[in-house]
């Protein structure tokens, strides 16, 4: 990371004497003529980290999903994640696209490369990588000043919250990201690493893959002491009793341990996934104070 | 029905198909005005608005136009083979296989170098022969092809690929599902130069394979024995009927996904008004197809812009109504 | 003309047990082939038109073996009238008489003027003509049957077989087929083989009566030498009366019907 850091201020460097290339986290040369000014982004988190960095007046188009921040909802939209508008992005005469293989299609890939429109790829199933996703939009927007002490903040904030559930033992967790059909996270799935922080164990990190489908019997069986339900549509929509009806079989939602929180931060990988952290923290451990 | 018959009404079908194209090349997302789009045609305009005419619009045009004809003269041909008004593409389990091939290289997900490689429209059209084959193999019997055997080794092949769909996607990734999804509802896109070439080509094979039995296929609806009795070798013109319809059929799901409706009214609507010659209704459903596709295609990119809706939508939103006409006019 | 099977007498689940038959038709001549049922009468008729092959032996057509002739071939020579005719098909009389000239131009895609000349020829002689334009669905049994006819006329054939050609067919119509089939023969030289479970339809048309049984020629010769009394009781399995039709002198087959109520009870 440091290696990056300093690569990207070699870049910045040179940058006026040739054309603007980097790789993205395909690994891929993107070469562009200079740094990008107008940028479509098809992928949610990276349109949050894009306002995080400050970087958001390069950015022209965003999907339908991309909601926060409330700003977002104010840029020209291009459709859905899987079939956006050709058309549309191109219309907005963006001179990179960035999107992520895991939600975005192949088709729309081949059809911007036909087209001449260089994509920047992202990827994060770790915490890890969704900092790395931050670093690189700050490259890409020339905003690295800005995006240091962003990540330093939020790294100090993740330090925090180990130190604070470290003594607390650990608490079986089961995370139900849907309800029908039960949805939980795997051993690739970033929520699985956020609990794992939080000072709890996922009863599902067994399960292979970033998000399977579980059933009803066999999340029974993992018996767990605590259990999240992700509310979807906003932070203050209550979670369906439908939803935590369907798993009244399980002792913990008899005792009452069942909690709600917000699904959008924990399933995207912007900068509020450490709020989602803390929020996981609370939850699992709420005598910790951090 | 006679050379200038059928020249004079695929000249008025052809024109119908030219005046879709101009208007369909006027419309879109981007929201040229036409003065724009004109420029572009005289090779002014900017970079953007030529990317949107040229690049977008006027491939996405031709793969419609091509699409649409494929699907009508592969239902048109399965119809005459099998002597069944209810035959479609999709009836003989051909575009269950293309599915279950390219649901199947999505799992393994791009980047993966063979679906790299190959492709998803290989694996496409990989899967559709292969269940065209997996039908006909069932069906065929001493080098015959009885048609009642057809049909319902068809509907079975069908439903096994409809099964095995279901099964893939139960337990796809939920970041891939969507994908699949989406590719499954049927979409048509700008494709390459490259890529129109070869679905032209292969098209020009499907239609020549057919077309040129649209003789023999007329005596052919006279039944089997009547038609052998008249001299029409009857068990090779099925064949290759046979063939050229699922050559159709797995291209253009190859291409665009599953589009229902298409390969189904079309050749009923052209029987209606042009009568049920297979000279002139094969061609005219050619060009009837294409227009018919063509102009779903126009709407469903239009009419919730700037979202997209899969024209498998809007050709089933005419299709059904459509076809409850039918069935109470006949009766 | 002569047929030949060498003939297989099958057994099991053949569906066919001809098994060897010779016989000729002279040009201009009519053969009436009658027989019961499952005597090889379809058979003959699948054979003869190449619909079936044979499982042994060959079948000569004038000499020349089927098999190595196209259908093409086979259909400008053999043109057969079925008994049924699909009643759904959307086509005009014209258009259903026209498919007739298929044999005589498979390459072509259109059919030529000198097609249409021999379609509207055929029609006149069925007389359909003015039904040209009608869509066949609408047409009695009786016209369909003549629209049928005029079809295999256009195959210009050596040889025509008609097929059950009166089973659907009231008196009437009954009556203007043969009356057709006879002003065909005289006018035109036409060759018939006329297979029929009618035995007085065959006595009445035919100059010769072939009468199959179990797959074997049982007797070939003129309708009064092979339509006799002992006979056809044997090979019907069933008693019959021959005497002679009071206008035509022909053989008259009349069945006697068992059970027959008591006469004098019933006053």
């Amino acid at each position: 990371m440091v290696v990056r850091l300093v690569g990207a201020v070699i870049l910045l460097v040179a940058e006026a004497a040739q054309a603007f290339t980097v790789r993205d986290m395909r690994a891929q040369e993107v070469v562009l003529a200079g740094r990008p000014e107008r940028i479509v982004s098809l992928v949610p988190s990276v349109t949050e980290d894009l306002f995080a960095v400050g970087g958001e007046d390069r950015l022209v188009g965003v999907t339908d999903f991309c909601d926060w921040p409330p700003a977002a909802r104010d840029k020209p939209r291009v459709g859905g994640m899987v079939g956006p508008n050709l058309e549309t992005i191109v219309a907005l005469r963006p001179d990179l696209v960035i999107a992520t293989d895991e939600g975005n299609s192949q088709s729309t890939f081949d059809q911007l490369a036909r087209l001449g429109v260089p994509v920047y790829v992202v990827r994060a199933r770790r915490l890890e990588q969704a900092i790395e996703v931050l670093d690189r939009m700050g490259e890409l927007t020339g905003r690295t000043a800005a995006v240091a002490p962003l990540v330093e903040r939020l790294r100090a904030r993740v330090r925090r919250v180990v130190e604070a559930v470290r003594s607390h033992g650990r608490r079986r967790v089961l995370y139900v990201l849907w309800a029908d059909p039960i949805i939980v996270p795997g051993r690739d799935g970033l929520v699985t690493e956020l609990v794992t922080l939080a000072g709890g164990i996922s009863v599902t990190a067994g399960a292979s893959g970033a998000y399977p489908r579980l059933g009803l019997e066999a999340v029974v069986a993992l018996n767990p002491d605590v259990i999240v339900l992700a509310r979807h549509g906003g932070d203050q929509t209550p979670v369906l009793r439908a939803t935590w009806e369907r798993l009244a079989a399980l002792p913990a939602i008899r005792a009452g341990r069942v909690h709600a929180v917000d699904g959008s931060i924990l399933h995207r990988y912007g900068p509020r996934v450490v709020d989602g952290l803390e929020a996981l923290a609370r939850i699992i451990h709420p005598e910790a104070r951090f | 029905m006679s050379a200038a018959r059928l020249v004079r009404v695929l000249g008025v079908l052809t024109a119908g198909a030219l005046a879709a194209a101009a208007v369909a090349l006027f419309v879109g997302s981007a929201g040229l005005a036409p003065g724009r789009v004109v420029g572009v045609l005289l090779g002014q305009g900017s970079d953007a608005e030529a990317l949107v005419i040229l690049g977008l619009r006027l491939p996405r045009i031709g793969a419609a136009l091509l699409a649409g004809g494929a699907l009508a003269v592969a239902g048109a041909g399965f119809q005459a083979l099998t002597r069944n008004p209810l035959a479609d593409p999709s009836i003989l389990g051909v575009s269950g296989g293309a599915a279950l091939a390219v649901v199947l290289a999505q799992l393994l997900g791009f980047g993966s170098s063979l679906v790299a490689v190959l492709g998803v429209a290989t694996f496409a059209f990989g899967g559709a022969l292969g269940a065209a084959l997996l039908v006909y193999a069932i069906a065929a019997r001493d080098g015959q092809l009885p048609l009642q055997t057809l049909l319902l080794a068809g509907v079975i092949v069908g439903l096994f690929f409809s099964a095995a769909i279901t099964v893939v996607i139960s337990v796809v990734e939920l970041d891939r599902l969507a994908g699949v999804i989406h590719w499954m509802l049927g979409n048509l896109t700008a494709l390459s130069g490259d890529a129109l070439g070869v679905f032209l080509l292969l098209l020009g094979a499907g239609v020549w394979l057919i077309v040129g039995r649209a003789r023999q296929l007329n005596v052919l609806a006279l039944g089997e024995e009547p038609a052998l009795q008249l001299g029409v070798e009857a068990e090779r013109v099925k064949r290759r009927v046979f063939v050229g319809a699922s050559l159709l059929t797995a291209l253009v799901v190859a291409f665009a996904g599953p589009i229902g409706f298409v390969g189904l009214i079309v050749p009923h609507a052209v029987r209606l008004v042009l009568g049920a010659d297979n000279r002139l209704l094969l061609p005219a459903s050619l060009v009837a197809g294409a227009t018919f596709l063509l102009v779903a295609d126009t709407i469903a990119r239009n009419i919730i812009a700037p979202a997209e809706m899969p024209v498998g939508v809007i050709t089933a939103v005419c299709g059904a109504p459509f076809f409850v006409y039918l069935l109470r006019s006949r009766a | 003309m002569e047929f030949a099977y060498p003939g297989v007498r099958g057994a099991g689940p053949l569906r066919f047990r001809l098994g060897a038959l010779t016989f000729d038709i002279a040009a201009g001549e009519i053969l009436g082939v009658v027989g019961p049922n499952s005597a090889g009468k379809t058979t003959l008729i699948r054979l003869l038109s190449k619909v079936v092959a044979p499982l042994r032996g060959e079948i000569r057509l004038r000499g020349q073996p089927l098999a190595g002739l196209s259908r093409a071939e086979v259909a400008r020579d053999v043109a057969v009238v079925p008994q049924m005719t699909p009643d759904a098909l959307p086509v005009t009389v014209a258009e259903a008489v026209l498919l007739g000239r298929y044999p005589h131009g498979s390459g072509r895609f259109f059919e030529s003027p000198a097609d249409r000349a021999v379609s509207r020829e055929a029609m006149a002689a069925t007389g359909v003509l003015d039904l040209a334009s009608v869509p066949v669905a609408r047409l009695s049994g009786g016209e369909r049957q003549r629209v049928v006819l005029a079809r295999a006329l256009c195959q210009e054939p050596q040889l025509l077989v008609l097929d059950e050609p009166t089973t659907h067919l009231d008196f009437r119509h009954q009556g203007e087929l043969v009356g057709l089939v006879r002003r065909l023969q005289r006018r035109a030289g036409l060759t018939a083989l006329i297979v029929s479970h009618d035995l007085n339809l065959a006595a009445e048309v035919a100059d010769r009566i072939l009468l199959l049984n179990d797959g074997r020629i049982e007797r070939l010769g003129p309708p009064d030498a092979v339509l006799e009394e002992a006979t056809l009781s044997r090979v019907y399995g069933c008693p019959v009366v021959v005497d002679k039709h009071p206008a035509s002198r022909r053989p008259a087959i009349h069945l006697v019907w068992p059970e027959a109520p008591d006469r004098g009870s019933r006053a």
